[in-house]
């Protein structure tokens, strides 16, 4: 209870609403405490963002990422509902005189014959801010979705958001509201990732089978999180089924995976572990020769828990990916390449109920990404040349992380974190006879930072209407024997209007003391996370947001909108044609500065049901970015401003056991340079050519590659199967061949100047074989 | 490494992917008037002036401007000289060269046309050495052609107090190459002061072949000597091998390639620099455009002065 007060007066000093909030509070004087988890009573497993409402009052809360409530409720006669998508609702009367814990289970809708009449939740509406600024896809949705070549993405379906650009054709990229991939903090399990990204970004980390829950984070960030500039991705891997043995397996074209689950300690923990492997490499090795290629990916998931007490449980998860490809050439002389690349991320958490009211998760992480890169060429002839390249970046990670139910007004989190990160930018050996009996190479720089973080939030009520979430953070980073240090204010406030309508708006200052230094727009694993220099100052921004939203319409229809406006300043790109690649040169001297600005406006509208769900999302933005070394200090349109963005996404359940899916996008063209002019450059043997061809730009991206559209298609027939069911996906990306651009490039034809587009993918059909036990 | 990363992507494009030609519709643009001109001491004045093309044009034709008046001015006051052109575009002095240390206008006025300027400086003469050694690599009786590996090691010593910029090219002998296209050579020079990633031919599978150029500057060593080693190799006439042999280690005049390593001005390295980055990354997807720098007002291209020192190996 101290430390509860302790969180109050911490919260008080800054918040002095939530003084305010709490001197308005009628029913403080007799009141309980009913607190609890909600679980699926299927696996066993909990579910976060459950609501838990009573309506009598008008009082909610919803469970935490480990499944937990607190809900202080006057001293009498209540109601209490617990809802969660896909999830019959348990409902309540109690009789509360002290405070109270209760065990909920969910029972799955498709678990509930077809005579009786249940209540579906409306979609998931978080207890804080805007529907738009915290988005979430059931896995479930997520995995009936229509994938390239079968293989099912996360991130592929978050792109279908309002607010959310793929980047480039095929990319599992997520630019949030204008915002770079390094503006997204990811998280796995609470420990964060730095690549995300398989295959050169089609594909990502994250095996839907092992994951629990996808969350979006892109407005109204609340102050617990931070090291971010545009929005938090939140992953939580599933704990696994604690009540029976279970698992499934997937075939699909480009990759299978697998996933096994099941109780330990007879009910009081239990554990997964999942795994995912591609085998192209394995499938064109016969076809090869003198020349080898060979690409693969593979992930391993796993996830354990116990329950120690019953306030105590413990978790461990841990995560490895890795990628590699490699080339082999044996003819007159020898060759060989490979790049490798790799994320292990490991997690320890701690749960503890240390009161009714007060709720505490501590979590240990250790994150390490590593890319190498080498090449091997001999000859009898041109000697040897041997090189090598290792870039890498490690994270150990404490955080606390305490919540406390002060009362059905107030809901205080606070905590902290520290963690060291080492920096590893780059190192290259090289030893060469090639024209010389010369061996050369340069270390890469290490580099240490430290860095630590406190917040205080408080989600408090005034009236019956108005739901503010107030906070602050403070953080600080240590490097080169400097310190970084900044302030972040985060306020986000809802007010009820009439009876479902919500007006929603947000303000967070947010500040991110690492970046990635990216090569161009893919996500290629040569890009680099760098720290905060004296010559690259710490990035900063304002997120301001605005909304309306109506929570239920009709027929499980929910609508919301919102505008958005960012600032983002010492924003970093690539000087001009530099490279990360560029022996003896430090980082700091191959990047220019610059801000950015973003705005615009979404609308989702939403459906749920157990038959037909889906939505569709409308983003109009603006994105734009202003470097003193680019464009003539001008501000110019950013990479991936889209001026509209649709996306249109249905699952119907056409009988029982069949289940179409379909999806369509539509962006605006990205923005491009192209070439007004051409002219001659001369000189005899001091160009390249006697007389070249230069290219004239005018403005940066003034101009639009073609619009952006594609349908996916997917038919999902299922059929119990004894112990499970059996899943067979076929479907197709692209399903109307729609030939969009990947890049344009300037040629002659007959004389003329042309510009001839490259697209990437056709459409390509898939089918996967799934079958769980 | 990053180039074969490159090329595996857009492999994978290229495998899956089609092309199509488009027609965008390109503002129309009104050409600018394009300068050419390097100075050095060892020639006299020349500007070459011609107009560019918009990309709507039907026919790339890059006509010389004849109707101009040009004028070169020192800023200290001691010239005004008038070129004359000599057609196609070509205006030159017919005896007057630039002198080191000093820098220059250039005025360019057209009836009916705004008028360019541009102003750059010839950079001081600096102390160049160097040594070289000649190996022969193979022998090819059927083309009585030998290959023959240079290997030049270079020192130089320029000023303290000012920013010193390079040009490194190999140029081949005039009896072995009429395009005169600069041969492949290999360079610590950019190693040494850790600057601009050397940009290297690349074979269609993605094997390194040599630079045809090097651009560096003296950031990390003002003032202090640089030394670098240039290694390149070429083939040899037999008659010109013969020779060689006979004279004991030196090539005749027709036959030897040279390292032309030249000290540049500032508006010169920023002008070849972006223009190399816009050759090399041209055909690389999802690489922003280069822009090629240019300090002619009113117009593009390029007023640069340069000193250049000849390393013959003869």
């Amino acid at each position: 209870m101290r430390i509860g007060w302790i969180a109050i007066t911490l919260v008080g000093l800054v918040l002095p609403l939530g003084g305010y909030a709490s001197a308005q509070n009628p029913i403080e004087s007799e009141e309980a405490t009913i607190n609890g988890f909600v679980r699926d009573a299927e696996s066993g497993e909990f579910l976060f963002g459950a609501h838990i409402l009573e309506p009598n009052n008008k009082l909610g809360t919803s469970s935490n990422q480990y499944g937990f409530f607190s809900l202080t409720v006057p001293a009498d006669s209540v109601t209490v509902q617990i809802s969660y998508v896909g999830y019959a609702m348990w409902v309540s009367d109690l009789y509360v005189t002290d405070d109270i814990s209760l065990s909920v289970e969910l029972v799955p809708i498709w678990k509930i014959a077809d005579s009786i009449t249940v209540v579906v939740d409306r979609i998931q509406e978080p207890s804080e801010g805007s529907p738009l600024n915290v988005m979430h896809i059931p896995i479930t949705q997520i995995q009936s979705l229509p994938a390239i070549l079968g293989e099912v993405d996360p991130l592929r379906s978050m792109q279908l958001l309002p607010g959310v650009q793929a980047g480039s054709e095929a990319s599992s990229g997520l630019h949030i509201r204008g915002g770079s991939a390094d503006q997204t903090l990811t998280l796995l399990d609470g420990g964060r990732i730095y690549s995300i990204y398989h295959l050169f970004g089609f594909y990502s980390v994250f095996n839907s089978d092992a994951l629990g829950h996808v969350n979006l984070l892109k407005g109204g960030i609340p102050a617990r999180f931070g090291g971010t500039l545009s929005s938090v991705l939140d992953v939580g891997m599933r704990e696994g089924n604690s009540t029976r043995h279970a698992g499934s397996f997937v075939l699909g074209a480009v990759a299978s995976r697998i996933v096994q689950e099941g109780p330990i300690r007879k009910g009081l923990g239990s554990y997964l572990v999942a795994g995912r492997r591609t085998y192209i490499d394995v499938l064109v090795r016969p076809f090869m020769e003198k020349e080898v290629v060979g690409y693969r990916f593979s992930d391993a998931n796993a996830k354990i828990n116990s329950q120690l007490s019953k306030r105590d449980k413990i978790y461990g998860s841990f995560y490895q990916g890795r990628d590699g490809y490699s080339y082999q050439n044996e003819r007159e002389w020898s060759y060989k390449s490979m790049l490798k690349w790799s994320n292990r991320i490991a997690t320890v958490r701690w749960n503890r109920l240390m009161t009714n009211k007060l709720f505490s998760n501590i979590t240990a992480s250790y994150s390490h990404y590593t890319y190498r890169s080498s090449e091997d060429y001999r000859s009898d002839l041109n000697g040897q040349y041997a090189y090598r390249y290792t870039s890498r970046i490690r994270e150990l990670r404490l955080k606390a992380d305490l919540e406390y139910s002060h009362s059905p007004r107030h809901h205080i989190r606070f905590g902290g974190t520290a963690a060291t990160q080492e920096f590893t930018p780059g190192a290259i050996g090289i030893n060469n006879d090639y024209g010389g009996d010369h061996n050369w190479g340069t270390g890469g720089t290490r580099l240490k930072g430290v860095g630590v973080a406190l917040y205080a939030e408080d989600m408090f009520i005034v009236g019956g209407r108005f739901r503010i979430n107030m906070g602050i953070r403070w953080a600080a980073f240590s490097v080169n024997s400097k310190l970084y240090q900044v302030a972040e204010p985060r306020v986000s406030a809802r007010y009820s209007v009439l009876s479902r309508w919500r007006v929603t708006g947000s303000y967070g200052r947010m500040a991110q003391f690492i970046y990635l230094l990216p090569n161009g727009g893919l996500a290629l694993p040569t890009d680099l996370w760098l720290p905060v220099t004296d010559q690259i100052p710490m990035q900063t921004g304002n997120i301001f947001t605005v909304g309306l939203s109506r929570a239920y319409l009709s027929n499980g229809i929910e609508f919301s909108s919102e505008g958005y406006y960012k600032t983002m300043t010492h924003l970093v790109e690539y000087k001009n044609g530099a490279q990360f690649l560029n022996q003896g040169a430090s980082w700091e001297d191959k990047v220019e500065l610059g801000s950015g600005n973003s705005y615009g406006a979404e609308v989702l509208i939403r459906k749920s049901g157990t038959s037909t769900n889906g939505w569709i999302g409308y983003t109009l933005s603006w994105t734009n970015r202003t470097f003193p070394a680019f464009n003539g200090g001008k501000p110019f349109p950013y990479r991936y401003d889209r001026r509209h963005d649709v996306a249109v996404v249905m699952n119907q359940e056409l009988a029982e056991g069949l289940e179409l899916s379909a999806v369509w996008t539509f962006s605006t063209g990205a923005a491009i340079s192209l070439p007004t002019m051409v002219y001659q450059a001369w000189s005899v043997a001091i160009s390249p050519c006697a007389a070249c061809n230069i290219e004239h730009f005018g403005q940066r991206n003034q101009y639009r590659m073609r619009n952006y559209h594609r349908m996916d298609l997917g038919i999902n027939v299922s059929r119990p199967q004894r112990g499970g069911e059996r899943t067979i996906s076929i479907g197709a990306y692209n399903a109307y061949n729609r030939k969009n651009p990947f890049y344009l490039y300037r040629d002659e034809e007959q004389g003329r100047n042309v510009f001839k587009q490259v697209s990437l993918l056709p459409i390509v059909p898939y089918i996967t074989y799934r079958r769980t036990y | 490494m990053f180039n074969r990363v490159r090329y595996l992507v857009v492999l994978s494009a290229a495998l899956v992917g089609c092309e199509t030609t488009l027609e965008i519709e390109l503002p129309s643009v009104n050409p600018a008037t394009v300068v050419n001109s390097y100075f050095t001491p060892d020639s006299v004045w020349s500007v070459h002036l011609s107009r560019a093309q918009s990309l709507r044009a039907e026919q790339a034709r890059f006509i010389g401007i004849s109707d101009a008046q040009v004028t070169i001015t020192s800023k200290d006051g001691n010239l005004e000289l008038i070129l004359d052109h000599f057609g196609e575009g070509v205006y030159r002095a017919t005896m007057t060269h630039p002198k080191p240390g000093t820098e220059y206008q250039l005025n360019v006025e057209r009836f009916g046309h705004p008028s360019l300027q541009a102003h750059d400086y010839v950079p001081t003469e600096i102390e160049v050495e160097y040594t070289y050694k000649l190996v022969e690599a193979a022998h090819l009786a059927v083309f009585e052609t030998v290959y023959v590996e240079a290997h030049v090691t270079v020192s130089l010593k320029d000023k303290e107090e000012e920013r010193n910029y390079y040009k490194l090219v190999v140029v081949p002998a005039a009896a072995n190459n009429d395009l005169k296209r600069p041969l492949l050579f290999e360079t610590t020079a950019g190693s040494i002061v850790g600057e601009n990633a050397p940009h290297y031919d690349i074979s269609p599978s993605g094997e390194r072949l040599g630079l045809r150029d090097a651009i560096f500057s003296d950031r990390t060593k003002n003032g202090e000597r640089i030394e670098f080693s240039i290694s390149f190799s070429f083939a040899l006439r037999e008659d010109c091998y013969w020779a060689y042999i006979d004279a004991n280690t030196t090539l005749a005049g027709g036959c030897s390639p040279a390292a032309y390593l030249m000290h540049i001005s500032k508006a010169f390295y920023d002008y070849a620099l972006t223009y190399r980055l816009q050759r090399h990354l041209s055909a690389e997807p999802n690489s922003e455009p280069i822009a090629v720098t240019s300090n002619v007002n009113g117009g593009v291209g390029v007023f640069a002065g340069f000193v250049g020192y000849k390393l013959d190996l003869k």
